[in-house]
Order: structure tokens, then sequence, then C-alpha cells
């Protein structure tokens, strides 16, 4: 199967979308001692962000109205997924934020780019979508930008993270500047998302809980993933498209 | 000694010694490393003027700034580096995060 056929309609959805027009801006990587599908499950859901992130970006996407950050969409691609997330109207930016903005773009809801490929249900209220495909890819698109994660397993708990930000081209001066404070934004708050990763692991490790609560909606990947897996572990491979 | 910083830019000149670096690993450690005092500094001093300093540079094409404009890009740079720590961390490195030891920047 190719790479075309394996995405399928996520693939498709995500198609006009001017990939050509970015640089490759920033790369980072962790080696961290999770398990790989733990890993992935950090960046299913949107409710974290208002815990995990509440210090860094505590109105991006949450808010008295939407208090756990619920998206406005999601797409199970067979074994695919895609999110799109809130934004909240009333994020008030800080100084350096408001400045990016001026001057360029940054990763924090903003200004929206007319753009393909992105928000593939149409969703009025719309930051960016995240990808999930299977196995271990993950790639966030958003108006203008798009960063993604490799997730190489290494041992049953330990994985190889690498993460890689993109951008479009800058033109002049504020726009590499711009850049630079997408840059830094992204790199904290991953900061965050991998300080939870490895208490997970050793609790889910110490056997003490016989199982784990999984949210219906808001944790819809999660329970995807765990399914998709048993397919493929049992030989039945793709779901094929729903 | 020679300036680092371009004439109408001298003020920043002892904080372009420290904060002036040519990659983003560099100005992540030096934030990394730095007191808290030392970043909200550079922020003060240098986010005020961005925009005086994006007209200067725009003056000459993308890819070739002089070399005390490219010190002041990377100042620029710096200030980006410490903004988030100075405007939601209240310290040089992320509260609760992940080890900084195990966090590589490769650029
Ligand atoms: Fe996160």
């Amino acid at each position: 199967m190719g790479l075309v056929e394996f995405l399928g309609q996520m693939g498709r959805d995500m198609q006009a979308f001017p990939f050509d027009d970015l640089s490759h801006i920033a790369r980072y990587q962790a080696r961290v001692k999770v398990n790989w599908k733990a890993f992935t499950d950090a960046f299913r859901e949107g409710y974290h962000v208002a815990m995990v992130h509440g210090g860094s970006i505590p109105d991006s996407m949450n808010s008295p109205a939407n208090p756990q950050g619920v998206p406005v969409s999601s797409r199970l691609y067979g074994s695919h997924y895609s999110m799109s997330t809130w934004a909240n109207p009333e994020h008030k930016p800080t100084p350096s934020e408001a400045l990016a903005w001026k001057m360029g773009m940054t990763f924090s809801p903003g200004e929206q780019l007319e753009m393909g490929g992105v928000n593939p249900s149409g969703d009025e209220i719309w930051w960016f979508d995240m990808n999930m495909v299977f196995p271990n890819f993950y790639a966030a698109m958003g108006p203008g930008w798009v960063f993604t994660y490799h997730f190489w397993p290494r041992s049953v708990d330990e994985t190889d993270w690498i993460m890689n930000i993109y951008q479009m081209d800058a033109k002049d001066y504020g726009e590499l500047i711009a850049q630079e404070h997408t840059k830094v934004l992204l790199r904290d708050l991953l900061y965050e998302d991998l300080s939870t990763l490895e208490s997970t692991q050793r609790g889910m490790a110490s056997g003490v809980l016989t199982e784990l609560n999984i949210s219906n909606s808001m944790e819809l990947s999660v329970r995807q993933q765990q399914w998709v897996v048993q397919q493929w572990v049992n030989g039945d491979g793709d779901p094929g498209q729903v | 000694m020679s300036n680092l910083l371009p004439e109408p830019f001298r003020e920043f000149e002892s904080l372009a010694a420290i904060w002036s670096c040519g990659t983003e690993r560099e100005r992540h450690t030096v934030r990394l490393t730095s007191e808290f005092e030392q970043l909200q500094q550079l922020y003060d001093a240098v986010l005020p003027e961005i925009e005086r300093i994006v007209a200067h540079l725009n003056q000459f094409p993308m890819g070739g700034l002089p070399t005390q404009e490219q010190n002041l890009l990377n100042l620029s740079f710096s200030c980006m580096e410490v903004a988030l720590p100075v405007e939601a961390h209240g310290q040089s490195t992320v509260p609760g995060g992940f080890e900084p030891e195990r966090f590589m920047v490769d650029f």
C-alpha cells in the first residue's frame, strides 16, 4: 500500500495545504521513559491544556465559556485521527505575542490566513488541526505553520521523540523575529507536555491500578488508538476509512 | 574594543555581549543559566525597541546582514527567547517542566 492510499481521506483533506511555502525553523529531541502509545495519548485531547499549560497559555484554548477546551470537531480516518481545536475568541495576547502578530505570525490564536488543507470540517471558531497518523507520526497544522512529532519506540517503556517546526517563509526581519516567538512558545509548551509522561508510565508500571478510565468523548482518540492497535496486532490491519 | 552593534543601538552593547548568540541552542542555554533578573533586563530594554530594530534591519536584504546588524538580530531573537519566562513563568526555566539537560535543541 502506498502512502497516499494509506493516508486515504486524511491525506486528501490536507492536500491543498501550501507545504512548499514553509521553512523548517526548528528541531527538538528527547528520550523519554514512557511507552510510545502512552506518549501519543498526551497529544490526543485538548483538556490537558487548561491544566498542563495553564501557566503558559492560560486562555488560548479554554475560557469560562469552554473550560475544558472541548474541540470543535474530530474525524476518524480508519487508523488515523484528526481533531480541530477551539480558539478562545476572548484570548488576550501578551506584549511579545502581540508584537509577533504585528510583525508576522506566531503559534497562538490570532489572524487566520485563508488556507486550504486545514479545518476540514469548516468550523467557524478554529485554532489548528491535530492530525495523528498511525502509528507514530503527528502533524499539527495551523494557518501558516506545521509542527510534527515522530515517536520512535526503543523498548516497552522508552521512546525517542523528535519535533520539527515549519512556518511560512519570512519575507523580512520582522517576520523572522516573529518566527522566533513561535519556536520559544512551542518549545516551552513541550517542556510542559513532556513533564507528565514519566510519572504516567511509572504509575501504570506499578500495577496498582488495574484499569484506567478513558473519557468517551474527550478521549475519543485514546480509545481509537487502543482499538486500532489491537486490529493491527491481531492481523486485521487497517480498519478502513470511517 | 570594536562595537558589537550598529551606531543607533549602542545603548544595548552590554546586553549584546551576553545575548547576541548566533544559534537558538546558545540563546536557550544562556537563558536557562542566567538569573531571572537578567532575562527581565533584556526584555525591558529590547522589547519596546524591536520595531525600531526591524526598521533598521529591513534596509538590508534577507540573509545579507553585516556583522553588527547580525548581532542586533541575534539580540532580538534572545529577547523573544526570554519573553515567555518573563511574561508567564516568572523564572528562567519552565516551572515543573521536563529536565533541560535531556531536552535537545538542534538548531
Ligand atoms: Fe500539550
